[in-house]
Parts: structure tokens; C-alpha cells; sequence
């Protein structure tokens, strides 16, 4: 190629070049004026938790339209996943226990695929989450009550009772039906308990949904399991920040809190599990809900697990699997699983984490909300 | 034609070297007062109406600096260059003379340093767009240094230097005719 | 070929002075552009939320200006060497208004409403500017 060309020739390439210039300094121009604003809309009453929805809109009317369909979203999610509460018209979680040892029962779509998943990475992860222990958790529930009416009431669950409702525990009993879509619970006494999935795969799906309505960045934030969608429209970030909070630190939703760390993240999931939501003292001792599938008892090896990973769902899973296991076990099972990374918090808030996601830890890698 | 000397005739040199200097000093000055006019001038057209962007000029006078390095040497286009700059400040007010010093050296550096290889390497347009570049950093360190705060250099200077990339081109665009004409002074 | 290319070798180009793009024009614009989006970036891809903006001068925060007042409309005089000045807030927004100083560059800049945005008056040494915290918490995990 040589650069001997006409006059003309020259002419146009500079005029080109002078248009693409113009162009850049236009798009610069409109980039600094992204009229994108962030809201947040919070509310109660789905999955026993506060659920927030951030997102970046350009009015508070799109926001609102699109923040009404991820709380309906999150209403219907709840009903189906519900084991208390019965709807009419509407075979849930708890028709599927109501039924067990009786009949297998169609349930929505949402509920058969939760259930086959959970099973699913029961058997990958080495039997940690059992959503069959329903009845091991029940007791916990009951005793907790108990404790949070009357403190002075508290009391370690007796061994005895324990034991019993253990043996009701078995997953394989659960009979997934793809086909009829149905599921069925073998025995009399099974109890089908979702806590520690629903809520993460209900935020997945309604991540979903809304990045399909048009809400392309935002968060979906159920009582901590956080689906992060996009990068934040502001035009100058590149990442969201999330704060790990201090265990120790008053539960709130209030984002000025001290964190120990921030992790800047896009397009991922960061699932905690920890034993500062839901417990009870007795003494000076503190039984969480998370309960180890063998000991019968709350694990106790970290006040909290964070899991990262691109589905909500799984991370939610895999939050309560890595809390109820050792830490190098927990590492190793995280490091087998590709695109997932974890921080475990232990007394005292040391932190340790796997190495990828350190690089996007403010305190511990130096990230930023720039990092491309 | 960078191998010219710059010293005063003496009573043994040749006539024709004395008139050769005395060409040489006249042309530098009327490329002075050239550039002076082309300094003050500027500043009554609107480029802000095409271009939003507070505080650019097209750098008429960059025309000038552009032939001295092309026809004389770079002594003739740094002498003029200085002079300007002065001169231009007892007309606008002495705030601007900094600036015009900070960004006319390092555009004149740069300019010279690329002229080298006459047009081997680079085009008239090539030279003075880099030169249009080379003042807007010049003009923003010495901001920058008047401010005590390097905060223009990122938010400012970036745009700067697109908008020079742009004005260099038809600052060539005067330059080349003159120099296609005038190839001996 | 060979006889035309040890020719051009051997004339300084001339008329390429004018008639032809030289392979380091290309170089010279992107060498330009490269090390202007390096500086854009390097400042506009970090800062996120407004805490509010400050006036400097000489590297000395003469006032800061909260996000409460950045929303109130209101004007404020001030007054550096020799020059004086009119700086307005409203909208969350903050502008040089007006100010009799010799190049007007600072009122031309307009509003400017989030970091690293700056506007600034080189002859009264004047720099306005808004701050922000760059790495802000959208959500904590719980």
C-alpha cells in the first residue's frame, strides 16, 4: 500500500477522519449526560424477607412499571413455594407435603425445576442441602419460636426428637415426575423444606424477567441473595458495588453501613448464608437455621459464606452446601465448579476467599468500580 | 535548509550573504506581525457554535510557525514564536501570555521534531495536527501548574485533544498553498 | 520498480509535503486519540455518586458546596484576584454564571453536575469542581 494518492483522494480520507472525530467528541458530549437515574423499590411480604429491587431508569414511572411486575413476580413465586400456606387453585409446596406417603401431586413448572435442580446438585456436592429435611428443620423452627416469644424458654432441641425427624429426611424418596410433572413424597411424615433455595432461584427468575420487560441494570436483592443484572447505566461505572457486611453489624438494608469489604461485580449472583439471620440464643450460645444433615446441629466452622456465581439459584444452593462444610473441603468443592468463587467469613471476621474474586474485592485485591 | 546559520554579515562576507540575512530578518518580520493578526483575528470566530467546547481556537497562528520550520529555520520560527507571544499579550492581556509561551514551545518542538525527514514520514497535515495536540497539552500543564490541580488534565484535556486533531487540519490546509508557492524566501 | 523507489528515496519528498497522507499522520492520529481516551477514562470510568462540589483556588478548597445545596437554586458572589464571579446552583447542578474576567472560558463551560466534571477560571485561578465517592455501595449482602 503506498500513501502517494491524489489531492482528492487525500481530501476525502481527512474529511472521513473529521467526521469520525466529530463523532467521537459527540458521543463523549452525550455519554456525560446519561439521563439514567437509580431507584430502589422495597417491599415485604414474599419469602419472610425484605426484597428490594435497585435498578437504573429513565423515570420513576418506567421504574415503577417495572418494579410492579418483579413484586407480582415474586408473589406468585412465594405462593408456589410456600409449605405453610395453602392457596385455592394453586398445588404448591405444601399440597406436595400435605400429600406425602398419599399421592404424587402436578405442581407449576417453577417448583418441579427447583425440585429436580436441588436434587441435582445434592448429588454433585456431596449431600450437604437437603430440602428434604423438613422435618429436622421443624423442630429447629419450633424451638426457635419458643426461645424468640420467651428467652427464657430458650432450650437445646432434645437429641431424641431430633433423631426421629431425621428419618424422615431421605431425598431419594422424593419422586420427580417430568413427564406428568408430577412430584411425590414416598413416605408419610416426608416434609419438603425450600428455605435454603427458593429464595435465590424465585431472584434468578425474576431477574429474568425483568431483563426480558426491558430493565437491563439492576439488582434483584431478596433479603441478601443478590442477582445482580448489567453493568449500572450511570454511563460511568462499570460494576455495581456490594458490601459484605459485618456479621456483628445491625441487619438493615441501609447501604451507608460499614462493610468489611466491597465485591464489584456485573452480570453474576452473591449468595450469603450466615448464622446472624435466623438463630437463637441459649446462654450465651447461638443456634442458627442452618442445620448439618449429620450432626443434627448448626454448623459452626464460619459466621457466614458468600457465593459467587452467575445463577442465583445455584449460588443460593451452594451458600447453605459451604456453610455446612469445612473450609477446605468447601474450597475444594467451589474451586471443582467452573465461573463459581466464594468468601468465607469466620469469628472474629477473617476473611478468606478464592483467588479469582479478589481482584474484584475493593479492601482485599484493590477492585474497583471501573474494572472493565 | 536546516543547516542555515544565524549570525550577523561581517565587512569580508560576499553582498550576497548580507542580503541574504537581510531578507531573512525581514521575512521574520513580517511573519511577526503576520502572526500577531492571525493571533488577534482568531478570536472573533464562533468555533464555539460548531464545536461545544469551552475555550478552543482554531491556532491561526500555528500557520506561521508551520512555514518558518518548513522555509526558514527552526531559530526564525522559535524568535517569531516568542515575539508573538508577547507582542499578542500587550493587545490581549498578559493572563493569555503564559499560555500561548506553554502551548506555542511545545507545539513548535513537536512540530520541528516531526518536520524532520521533510515529508518523509509525515505530511504538512500529520505535523500540524500533532502540533495542534502538542499545544493543548502545553496550554493544560501550564493550567494545570497556575491551578495547583491536575483535575483539567483528565477532564478537559482529552476532549482538547480531539478538538486539535480537528482545527490542525485546516490550519494545514492555509499552510500548504502558502509553502507550495513561496519554496525560497 | 526498483529505479522508481531508489528516486523517491533519494529526492526529499516535497510534494508529499501537501499532496499525500504520509503513513505517520495515521500514527499521529492515533497516537492523539489513544492518549485521549486513556486520560477520559483513566477519570471518568471510576467516580459514581456526587457528595457535592468545591470551589479551589491554588490547590486550597475556598468552599464546598453539599448535594442539598447543589438542588437548592441560589447564586453566591465571590471575588479572586481582582476578578469577580457568580457561581449558581440548582438542579444538582453547579455553574461559573457569570464573571468579568478576561476569557470567560469558566462561564462557556456551563453546568457541570457530576465528577470529574470541572470548570475553571485560569486568570482568577478558580476551580470548580464536583466530588464523588467513587466506589459506592448499591446493596449489602445480609
Amino acid at each position: 500500500m503506498t500513501f502517494q494518492q491524489p489531492l482528492r483522494r487525500t481530501a476525502a480520507v481527512f474529511v472521513a477522519l473529521a467526521t469520525l472525530l466529530a463523532a467521537c467528541l459527540g458521543f463523549t458530549g452525550c455519554n456525560a449526560g446519561v439521563d439514567y437515574t437509580k431507584y430502589t423499590y422495597q417491599f415485604y411480604g414474599t419469602f419472610d424477607t425484605l426484597v428490594q429491587i435497585v435498578g437504573y431508569a429513565r423515570s420513576q414511572s418506567e421504574f415503577d412499571y417495572y418494579s410492579k411486575i418483579g413484586e407480582q413476580r415474586f408473589q406468585a413465586l412465594n405462593r408456589i413455594f410456600d409449605i405453610y400456606s395453602t392457596y385455592t387453585g394453586l398445588d404448591n409446596a405444601k399440597t406436595v407435603n400435605d400429600n406425602a406417603g398419599i399421592a404424587p401431586v402436578k405442581v407449576p413448572a417453577e417448583l418441579l425445576a427447583l425440585v429436580k435442580q436441588s436434587i441435582d446438585w445434592y448429588g454433585k456436592t456431596g449431600g450437604k442441602c437437603n430440602i428434604a429435611m423438613g422435618p429436622v428443620i421443624a423442630v429447629w423452627k419450633k424451638y426457635r419460636d419458643l426461645a424468640l416469644a420467651d428467652a427464657t424458654k430458650a432450650q437445646v432441641p432434645p437429641t431424641a426428637e431430633l433423631q426421629e425427624a431425621a428419618t424422615h429426611c431421605d431425598l431419594s424418596k422424593v419422586i420427580v415426575d417430568d413427564a406428568a410433572g408430577t412430584i411425590y413424597l414416598e413416605e408419610k411424615g416426608m416434609v419438603l423444606d425450600l428455605g435454603a433455595v427458593a429464595k435465590g432461584y424465585a431472584c434468578e427468575l425474576v431477574a429474568q424477567d425483568l431483563q426480558k420487560a426491558g430493565l437491563v441494570s439492576c439488582i434483584v436483592d431478596g433479603g441478601g441473595n443478590i442477582r445482580i443484572v448489567g453493568r449500572p447505566a450511570d454511563g460511568i461505572r462499570q460494576r455495581w458495588g456490594v458490601g459484605i457486611q459485618d456479621p456483628n453489624a445491625d441487619t438493615s438494608s441501609d447501604s451507608s453501613a460499614v462493610s468489611l469489604d466491597i465485591v464489584f461485580l456485573h452480570d453474576e449472583s452473591f449468595v450469603t448464608s450466615g448464622d446472624y439471620e435466623r438463630y437463637y440464643m441459649v446462654g450465651t450460645t447461638r443456634y442458627c437455621h442452618l442445620i448439618d444433615p449429620v450432626t443434627l446441629m448448626p454448623a459452626r466452622y464460619f459466621r457466614a459464606v458468600a457465593v459467587s456465581y452467575p445463577d442465583s439459584g445455584i449460588a443460593d444452593f451452594m451458600s447453605t452446601t459451604l456453610f455446612l462444610l469445612p473450609y477446605d473441603e468447601g474450597r475444594a468443592l467451589v474451586e471443582s465448579i467452573p465461573g463459581m468463587d466464594a468468601i468465607w467469613i469466620f469469628d472474629g471476621n477473617t476473611m478468606k476467599m478464592t483467588d479469582n474474586i479478589k481482584q474484584y474485592m475493593k479492601t482485599a485485591g484493590g477492585g474497583s468500580s471501573s474494572m472493565p | 535548509m536546516s543547516g542555515r546559520t544565524f549570525r550577523p554579515p561581517s565587512v569580508t562576507d560576499h553582498p550576497h550573504a548580507v542580503s541574504a540575512y537581510v531578507r531573512r530578518l525581514v521575512a521574520d518580520g513580517i511573519l511577526v506581525s503576520l502572526a500577531v493578526v492571525l493571533s488577534i483575528v482568531e478570536r472573533w470566530i464562533p468555533l464555539n457554535f460548531l464545536i461545544p467546547v469551552p475555550g478552543i481556537k482554531l491556532g491561526l497562528a500555528n500557520i506561521v510557525t508551520l512555514f518558518a520550520l518548513y522555509r526558514l529555520a527552526f531559530v526564525d520560527a522559535a524568535a517569531i514564536l516568542v515575539v508573538r507571544c508577547v507582542l499578542t499579550s500587550l493587545f490581549l492581556g498578559p493572563a493569555s501570555l503564559v499560555f500561548s509561551l506553554f502551548g506555542g514551545t511545545c507545539a513548535l518542538l513537536v512540530m520541528a521534531l516531526l518536520r524532520r525527514g521533510d515529508g518523509r514520514a509525515f505530511s504538512v497535515y500529520g505535523v500540524s495536527m500533532a502540533g495542534a495536540a502538542a499545544h493543548n497539552i502545553g496550554q493544560v500543564a501550564a493550567a494545570c501548574l497556575i491551578l495547583q490541580d491536575l483535575s483539567l488534565a483528565t477532564s478537559y484535556l482529552p476532549m482538547l485533544l480531539l478538538v486539535g486533531l480537528l482545527t490542525g487540519i485546516p490550519t494545514a490546509a492555509a499552510a500548504v498553498p502558502v509553502l507550495r508557492r513561496l519554496k525560497k524566501i | 520498480m526498483s529505479a522508481t523507489s531508489t528516486a523517491r528515496r533519494k529526492a526529499p519528498q516535497e510534494q508529499s509535503l501537501w499532496k499525500t497522507l504520509r503513513p505517520g499522520d495515521v500514527v499521529v492520529v492515533v497516537a492523539v486519540v489513544a492518549l485521549a481516551v486513556v486520560l477520559w477514562s483513566g477519570s471518568h470510568l471510576s467516580a459514581a455518586k456526587v457528595t457535592g462540589a468545591e470551589l479551589v483556588r491554588d490547590g486550597t478548597v475556598l468552599r464546598t458546596f453539599t448535594v442539598q445545596e447543589l438542588d437548592t437554586d441560589a447564586n453566591y458572589a465571590f471575588e479572586s484576584l481582582g476578578y469577580h464571579y457568580t457561581i449558581r446552583t440548582g438542579g444538582g447542578r453547579i455553574r461559573f454564571a457569570a464573571a468579568d474576567c478576561p476569557d470567560k472560558v469558566c462561564v462557556q463551560t456551563g453546568w457541570i453536575d457530576r465528577p470529574p466534571q470541572v470548570a475553571a477560571c485560569v486568570p482568577g485561578h478558580l476551580l470548580l469542581r464536583m466530588t464523588g465517592n467513587s466506589d459506592g455501595v448499591d446493596v449489602n449482602n445480609r
